[in-house]
C-alpha cells in the first residue's frame, strides 16, 4: 500500500470495521500493561453470614438455593474460619492476611496498625485496577486507610438512602468521620448518651416512625447505620455495571451488608421458614447472654435471619448470572465469603459478644475458578488469612513472608498439613498496646477446638474444648475429659499470642 | 433576643464540649488526632444548629408568657426554663455515662410496688416540674430574683460568645476537611 491511502484502499480497510463488533469485551477492557491470561479477582463478602446457617454445613433450612446450584462449579470449603467475631476483626484478617493480634484490628471501628497501610490485599496487586465498595461503615474505615492502593473507592453513601445520606453525599470526602460524628452526636442506641443534649431524644422517635413498612420490605428497609438505609439491588446493579466497563485485570472487593441485622428481608422471603418444623436446642446463657431470653424469641430471630440470607442468596445469583452472561467470569476468580457469623444461642442474638462459638467463627468460602465445571469439597481447616496467599499464588505473584496464611488446598502444590493450627481472637475491649486483656481466643487443630476466655472481671477465666467434627453445636465440653490435649493447645495458643503481642507490650 | 440566643447556646455547647473531651482519646486512637478534631468540629457545628432550634422553641414559648410581663421577666423566666430542661436532659444521659446505680431503697420500692415505671415518673416528674415552676414563680413575685438572673445571664454571655467563636473555627475546619481531604 502507498503511504497515503487512496479511495480504494480506504474502502478495503473500512470493510473490516464490522469485525470490531466481535472483539471480546475482555480485550477491549484490557489494562494497557496486562495480558488476557491475568485473571480478574472478585471478592464478594456478605456481612454476618454464618457457615452454620448454610446448606454447605448441613443446615436443615435451604437458605441458599441459588448458591447451592452455583456451587457445582466451585470449590467449597467446609471448615473455613474468620479471624474475629465482628466486622473490623474479620475484615482486617481478610484484607491483611494476618491475625488481629498482628494487625491490631481487634477494636470496633478502629483501623489496623499503620505498618499495614502498604501491606494489604490492594497493595499487593498494584498492577490491577482495584475497585472497592462496602455498605458497612466499619469496612469503610479500614478501606480509607488503604486508599492509596485503591483505584476506585465508591463512597458508601452513594448507594444508600436516607436523610443522613443526603448530607453525607455533601460531605462524602469526609465520609468516615462524618458517619462516626453523626452516630456519636445523635444516636443514644449503644451507650445511652450522645453529644446532642436535646435533639437526640426526638431523633430516636423520628427514626422509629420513619423506618416502617416500605414497598417490598414489610419489616422496614434494610439498614446500614442509625441514619442510613440501603437496597442491595442497587449495590449489585452498580457492581455489575462497574465491572462491565472497568479496565482489566481488576481486583474488586465488595462487602454487602445482608444478612447483618436488622433482618429486614424482601417481601417474597417473608415467612418462608415459618412453622417449617425447624428446632435446634439452645445452651443456657453464660456470663454474657440474657438468661431470660425466651427460646421462641431466639427461634423467631433465627428464622428472620435465615430469611434475610435468602435475599442475599438471590442477589448474589443475580450478580453472578449477569457477570457470567457478559463473559467477565471467563477470566475471573470469584471468592464468596463472609467477615464473621451470627449467634442465636446462649442468650445471645447477633455477634457483638465475647463469645467465639462456631456459629460466629465459621464462615462460608467458595472459590469459583475460570472454566471450573466440577465441584470440589475441601474439609481441611482453613483461615481468612489464606485468601491473600492463594490469590497471589493463582496470579503468579510472590508471597511475602509477613503473611500468616497458606495457599488454600487444592491450589497448594504442597499437601495440606492436617494438624495445622487456625486461630481466632476477640479482644475489642482490650487496649491496643500492653497485654491483651480481656480476650477470647481460639485454636482449631484437626477436629478439636480449644477456646480461652480471660480477663473478663469479675467473671473467672475459663477454657473449653470441643470436638467440632462430632459435636458441631459445641454441647459437650471435653476440657475435663482430655486435660492433656487442652494443655497442649492452650500452650500453643498462649505462645502464639504472646509472640504476636510482644512488640506491643511496652509501647 | 440576643441574650436569649446566648442562653440557648450555653448548656448545649457545654454538654457537646464535655462529650468531645470525654471521647477524644479513643477517637484519636481509632484513627488519628486530626480525625478526633474533626469529630469535635462536627459536634460544635451541630451544637450551633441545636442552639438555633432551641432558640426558636424558646421564642415560641415566650408567646405563652403573660403579655403584661416586661422583657426582663420574660428573659429571666425563659432562662430558667432552658436551664431546667437542659439539666434534666443531662441527668438522663449522665446516668449512662457514670453507670449510676439507683439507691437500693428506691429500687426496692419500685420493684415492690409492681409499677416501677409509674413510681419513676411519679417521683421525677414533680421534681422536674418544680425545677421549672419554682423559678417562674420567683420571677413573678421577686424583682430581686429577676435582676440576679439577668446578672447571671450577662456573665454567661462572654462564655457563649466564645463558644460561637469555636463553632466558627469548627465550621472552617470542616470546610477544609471536605475540600482538601
Amino acid at each position: 500500500m502507498s503511504q497515503n491511502l487512496n479511495r480504494r484502499e480506504f474502502l478495503k480497510l473500512a470493510s473490516l470495521l464490522p469485525m470490531a463488533y466481535f472483539t471480546p469485551r475482555s480485550v477491549l477492557n484490557l489494562h494497557p500493561n496486562q495480558t488476557e491470561e491475568t485473571p480478574n479477582i472478585l471478592v464478594i463478602v456478605f456481612d454476618s453470614l454464618s457457615a452454620l446457617h448454610t446448606p454447605f454445613d448441613g443446615y436443615p433450612r435451604n437458605t441458599m438455593p441459588f448458591l447451592s446450584e452455583l456451587a457445582k462449579n466451585a470449590t467449597v470449603f467446609h471448615n473455613h474460619y474468620t479471624g474475629g467475631n465482628f466486622t473490623t476483626a474479620g475484615t482486617s484478617t481478610l484484607l491483611t492476611g494476618t491475625y488481629t493480634w498482628t494487625n491490631r484490628g481487634f477494636k470496633k471501628g478502629y483501623i489496623v496498625d499503620q505498618s499495614f497501610e502498604d501491606r494489604n490485599l490492594f497493595a499487593l496487586f498494584e498492577d490491577y485496577n482495584r475497585i472497592s465498595y462496602s455498605h458497612n461503615p466499619l469496612v469503610n474505615t479500614l478501606q480509607s486507610q488503604f486508599m492509596n492502593h485503591l483505584d476506585l473507592f465508591k463512597p458508601r453513601r452513594e448507594l444508600s438512602l436516607g436523610f443522613g445520606n443526603w448530607l453525607g453525599q455533601l460531605l462524602k470526602n469526609d465520609d468516615d468521620i462524618f458517619t462516626l460524628s453523626w452516630d456519636r452526636i445523635l444516636s443514644k442506641a449503644d451507650d445511652g448518651y450522645s453529644y446532642s443534649l436535646l435533639f437526640s431524644e426526638f431523633y430516636e422517635l423520628l427514626k422509629k416512625s420513619v423506618n416502617t413498612r416500605f414497598g417490598t420490605f414489610p419489616r422496614g428497609l434494610p439498614q446500614i447505620s442509625e441514619e442510613s438505609f440501603f437496597l442491595l439491588e442497587k449495590a449489585i446493579d452498580w457492581t455489575v455495571d462497574e465491572l462491565k466497563k472497568c479496565a482489566q485485570p481488576f481486583l474488586g472487593y465488595f462487602h454487602y451488608l445482608p444478612p447483618h441485622d436488622p433482618y429486614n428481608t424482601r417481601e417474597e422471603f417473608i415467612d418462608v421458614f415459618h412453622k417449617d418444623g425447624f428446632y435446634q436446642p439452645t445452651k443456657p446463657a453464660l456470663y454474657w447472654g440474657d438468661p431470660h431470653k425466651l427460646e421462641n424469641v431466639q427461634l423467631r430471630l433465627r428464622r428472620q435471619y435465615d430469611e434475610f440470607i435468602l435475599y442475599a442468596d438471590a442477589e448474589f445469583n443475580r450478580l453472578y448470572t449477569q457477570l457470567k452472561e457478559s463473559g467477565i467470569l471467563e477470566n475471573t476468580i470469584v471468592i464468596f465469603t463472609s467477615d464473621h457469623g451470627e449467634l442465636f444461642d446462649l442468650g445471645v442474638t447477633g455477634h457483638m459478644t465475647p463469645l467465639i462459638y462456631q456459629p460466629l467463627m465459621k464462615i462460608p468460602l467458595l472459590v469459583f475458578m475460570p472454566g471450573q465445571t466440577e465441584r470440589q469439597d475441601i474439609y481441611q481447616n482453613t483461615s481468612a488469612t489464606d485468601i491473600i496467599p492463594t490469590l497471589l499464588h493463582l496470579t503468579g505473584k510472590p508471597i511475602p513472608a509477613w503473611l500468616e496464611g497458606e495457599i488454600l488446598p487444592p491450589f497448594n502444590p504442597t499437601p495440606p498439613d492436617k494438624n495445622r493450627s487456625i486461630f481466632g481472637l476477640e479482644a475489642k475491649d482490650s487496649k491496643l498496646v500492653g497485654p491483651l486483656t480481656p480476650y477470647s481466643a481460639m485454636i482449631v487443630k484437626g477436629d478439636v477446638k480449644f477456646t480461652r476466655y480471660s480477663g473478663y472481671d469479675p467473671n473467672p477465666d475459663f477454657d473449653e474444648l470441643y470436638n467440632v467434627a462430632e459435636d458441631p453445636n459445641e454441647f459437650d465440653n471435653l476440657i475435663d475429659k482430655y486435660p492433656q490435649i487442652a494443655a497442649e493447645l492452650r500452650e500453643e495458643l498462649m505462645e502464639t499470642m504472646a509472640k504476636a503481642n510482644a512488640p506491643y507490650q511496652n509501647k | 433576643m440576643r441574650k436569649l440566643f446566648l442562653i440557648c447556646v450555653f448548656p448545649i455547647h457545654i454538654w457537646a464540649i464535655l462529650m468531645v473531651i470525654l471521647e477524644f482519646q479513643w477517637i484519636g486512637e481509632r484513627t488519628n488526632f486530626v480525625d478526633a478534631l474533626g469529630v469535635g468540629a462536627y459536634a460544635l457545628v451541630f451544637a450551633l444548629l441545636e442552639s438555633l432550634m432551641l432558640f426558636i422553641l424558646a421564642l415560641i414559648l415566650s408567646l405563652l408568657l403573660p403579655p403584661a410581663w416586661n422583657n426582663d421577666k420574660r428573659l429571666a423566666s425563659l432562662t430558667w426554663s432552658i436551664l431546667a430542661i437542659s439539666f434534666w436532659s443531662a441527668v438522663n444521659q449522665v446516668y449512662f455515662i457514670l453507670g449510676a446505680i439507683v439507691p437500693r431503697f428506691y429500687a426496692n420500692w419500685m420493684v415492690n410496688s409492681g409499677h416501677p415505671l409509674w413510681i419513676l415518673i411519679g417521683t421525677l416528674f414533680p421534681l422536674a416540674l418544680a425545677s421549672i415552676a419554682g423559678p417562674l414563680f420567683l420571677v413573678l413575685i421577686k424583682e430581686k430574683f429577676t435582676q440576679s438572673t439577668l446578672s447571671f445571664v450577662e456573665r454567661l454571655e462572654t462564655l457563649s460568645i466564645f463558644y460561637l467563636f469555636l463553632d466558627l473555627l469548627g465550621f472552617l475546619f470542616l470546610v477544609y476537611r471536605n475540600i482538601a481531604f
